[in-house]
């Protein structure tokens, strides 16, 4: 019963998905956007559950005055700042809208600007030409760098833009079209073992 | 100096990248340059769409792609709004909703009701909202959402972000799914985004589509072009050339200057770099060969 | 007019880039309590948004909303099954969480299974095919490159397609004449590999010029320089968090003169 029932459900659910794609026939939208919704608002009470699953998690940890708890404790009140912020108004003006503002975005938009130092760093110590394959995926990058920049085409009007042109429709559609084609078969494969039921892993243990 | 460099500590590339990206911000210096096919076919979609076309906007980005994405999203709703076309917005991105409600107030209601900005002096009060353009706010569930939508568009959105019903919205008055849209462009910063609409519902309905994507999805979408995507802005590059075509110079324009400077950079420590590895390999080959004899 | 309110909050915005910014130097203070001030608003935020604009609206009002009539009672399946996804709070009953997994499991699979085989696998091959033709049709005028490019590109196109096919094979040994053909697979796929790069180089640096933008108040109006003097404070917040992490590294090392150094970041 624990473990039949989902696997039968997601049997059912994929069969009729897969039959719906090749059949859409005009009775069968209204039950297939139905379910497309419930997966929707499922999806977002995931969402909802993982948020709560992490400050239960904090909660103890402060608690116990573990280490770095001081941290934890601005990790819960922000929280909580912004779900009650959140409940009380989400209109632009509001508290919610503000910490968004002034807190969430450049703390977001400033952990992902780290990379932009680190892959000058990467590039200077691994970018290396140490055999054919490297040597060529160093000139294909070098090429489209100059290619993506003004600067390309201030040193040549056309060499630059054009050979990076080049190949992005040609080589890089040659190899993407083979990984896409690859992982299509895979995805395929993937998808029919967890209709079947032969995989089974996104259920847990027992 | 060899020893000096291969020991060199990151934090002085770190300074280096700093100084690439603030100077070219304090004193701007603008290099010329073409604007590329695929750019051209997202502009020349919008601009053959019929007179008074309701065109839906999917902005997928949070607030880490904005300085790639949002120029281009901000030169195509003034493109529309030049064309004298409607707007569906929506968002699949939970983080992008207050960049929505950002990007209406500021071009729609700002700039082109009032007649500021890119539409100096020439305002439009009757671009009103629920007739013109409406915004229908995020929905969760990822690619189910973008199958659903593409199926029945009022069952995932029954109302829009301000909780009015659909049925009450003048602008949506012939959409019942996406087949129903002129055009549908993305702005994409990733997952769900311009892939996943172009395996759920574009290939499948045949749908007219185009997409902003960030630089680093580009070569992952080009195979899809231009037969599914039918024009495609790459990052911040995309953006300024989009920027340009539409006639002005915004944040685009001046992040591309900027990117010139991080990209030499980069390219500097990439050629420093393999300049210090093969001078090295020679050093070691050298004191074997001494070592030997 | 800008408001206080407003000129504190850009303040902030720019102390908390610069406190994230700080990592670059080493692990410090500032940078955790930015990393868990992030954490907390993304969760608060996550919770408020998911439920407003996805589960209330397509759940509770659904259930609500008279207009339905007797139709909405298929909600209530639909709630049994939210329910189910919080029972891992209860030992007994954490198990039937599998159901509504399993629901969206099974939605996903059977949505997938055809979309990505008719995207990524047919209309893939039939993108390749159709450029073949219309090539071999001599439709080469539209083209931006000149004609021997066009010629190479098709050809890089269609064997460098089968051969990173064969690279991918795996079902046969990669010897002899087949070790030859996935050799250069590979070397078309590392061509890819490379604009990969390049493209990454540029969406990264892309992320951090917003950030320097903000900081250095490029595109700010008339009014709102006035109010922020944003070099003026970011250069502040600079010298007060890149001082007092030096100075606390000194204090740390006097204190603890074998101890090793701090981490540094990694990448």
């Amino acid at each position: 019963m624990r473990t039949t029932l989902p696997l039968l459900i997601t049997f059912v659910l994929g069969v009729f998905f897969v039959a719906e794609f090749f059949i859409p026939h005009a009775g069968i939208h209204g039950t297939v956007s139905l379910l497309q919704e419930w997966g929707a608002v499922l999806a977002a009470s995931a969402f909802i559950l993982g948020g709560v699953n992490v400050i239960q998690v904090n909660i103890p940890k402060i608690a116990r005055r573990e280490k770095d708890w001081l941290y934890k404790v601005v990790l819960i009140v922000s929280a909580f700042t912004m779900i009650v912020a959140g409940i009380i108004n989400r209109e632009e003006g509001g508290l919610y809208n503000y910490v968004y503002t002034y807190v969430y975005t450049p703390s977001s938009a400033t952990m992902f600007a780290l990379l932009s130092f680190f892959i000058a760093s990467a590039a200077f110590r691994a970018f290396r030409a140490r055999n054919a394959e490297a040597t060529l995926m160093l000139v294909a990058a070098i090429v489209v760098m100059l290619g993506v920049i003004p600067l390309g085409e201030w040193l040549h009007p056309t060499f630059f833009p054009l050979l990076k042109d080049w190949i992005l429709e040609y080589a890089n559609n040659a190899g993407r079209r083979a990984i896409l084609i690859g992982a299509a078969l895979g995805a395929v494969a993937t998808g029919l073992r967890v209709i079947l039921g032969l995989e089974r892993s996104h259920l847990g243990s027992d | 100096m060899l020893d000096f460099l291969t020991h060199l500590d990151r934090r002085w590339l770190f300074l280096a990248m700093t100084f690439a990206l603030v100077l070219p911000l304090l004193w701007p210096a603008r290099l010329p340059f073409r604007v590329s096919r695929m750019v051209q076919d997202v502009y020349d979609q919008v601009e053959h769409l019929p007179p008074n076309s309701t065109v839906l906007c999917s902005i997928d980005y949070d607030p880490a792609s904005q300085p790639e994405i949002e120029p281009f999203t901000r030169a195509v709703f003034r493109h529309l709004l030049r064309g004298g076309h409607k707007m569906v917005i929506i968002t699949l991105w939970d983080k992008a909703p207050p960049i929505v409600n950002g990007l209406i107030g500021d071009v729609i209601e700002g700039e082109y009701v009032r007649g500021t900005g890119f539409f100096e002096g020439h305002p439009h009060p009757e671009y009103r909202y629920g007739t013109h353009y409406a915004y229908l706010g995020f929905k969760a569930g990822k690619e189910t959402v973008i199958a659903g939508l593409g199926q029945n568009f009022r069952q995932i959105y029954p109302a829009d972000s301000r909780e009015t019903p659909l049925s009450r919205l003048p602008v949506m008055d012939r959409i019942s799914s996406l087949r129903d849209f002129p055009l549908i462009i993305n702005s994409s910063a990733g997952f769900p985004g311009a892939k996943e609409y172009v395996q759920q519902v574009v290939t499948r309905y045949n749908l007219p589509f185009v997409a902003a994507t960030t630089a680093v999805s580009v070569t992952d979408l080009t195979p899809y072009y231009p037969a599914q995507i039918r024009g495609l802005i790459p990052g911040m590059r995309g953006s300024a050339e989009y920027e340009q075509l539409m006639g002005y110079s915004g944040n685009g324009i001046a992040g591309l200057n900027v990117l010139t400077f991080g990209q030499l950079l980069v390219i500097a420590s990439i050629v420093l770099g393999n300049v210090i590895f093969f001078a090295t390999r020679r050093r070691e080959r050298l004191a074997r060969t001494q070592g030997g004899a | 007019m800008v408001s206080l309110y407003e000129v504190f909050g850009h303040w902030f915005a720019i102390f908390i880039t610069v406190a994230t910014l700080s990592y670059l130097y080493e692990d410090n203070p500032f940078y955790k309590f930015v990393e868990h001030l992030y954490v907390g608003t993304t969760i608060g935020y996550e919770i408020i948004v998911q439920f407003y604009d996805t589960v209330k609206p397509n759940l509770i009002d659904r259930l609500a909303s008279p207009a339905l009539g007797a139709s909405r009672l298929v909600y209530i399946g639909l709630l049994v099954l939210v329910l189910f996804l919080f029972m891992r709070y209860n030992k007994n009953l954490a198990w039937l969480g599998r159901i509504p997994i399993a629901f969206v499991i099974g939605i996903y699979a059977g949505q997938n299974v055809p979309a990505v085989a008719n995207s990524d696998l047919i209309a893939q091959v039939q993108a390749t095919v159709e450029g073949v033709r219309s090539f071999a049709a001599g439709d080469t005028a539209g083209s931006q490159f000149p004609l021997w490019a066009q010629y190479l590109g098709v050809f890089v196109l269609v064997s460098g397609l089968i051969a990173g096919l064969v690279y991918f094979f795996f079902s046969i040994e990669h010897k002899g004449s087949i070790k030859h053909i996935s050799r250069y697979g590979v070397w078309v796929l590392m061509v890819g590999f490379g604009a990969s790069f390049g493209f990454t180089v540029q969406g990264r640096i892309s992320l951090a010029i917003g950030r320097a933008m903000q900081c250095l108040g490029v595109n700010e109006s008339a009014a709102q320089a006035e109010a922020f003097h944003s070099r003026v404070v970011s250069v502040v917040c600079v010298v007060v968090i890149f001082g007092t992490i030096i100075f606390l590294q000194r204090r740390t090392k006097k204190n603890t003169p074998d101890s090793a150094s701090p981490p540094t970041p990694t990448g």
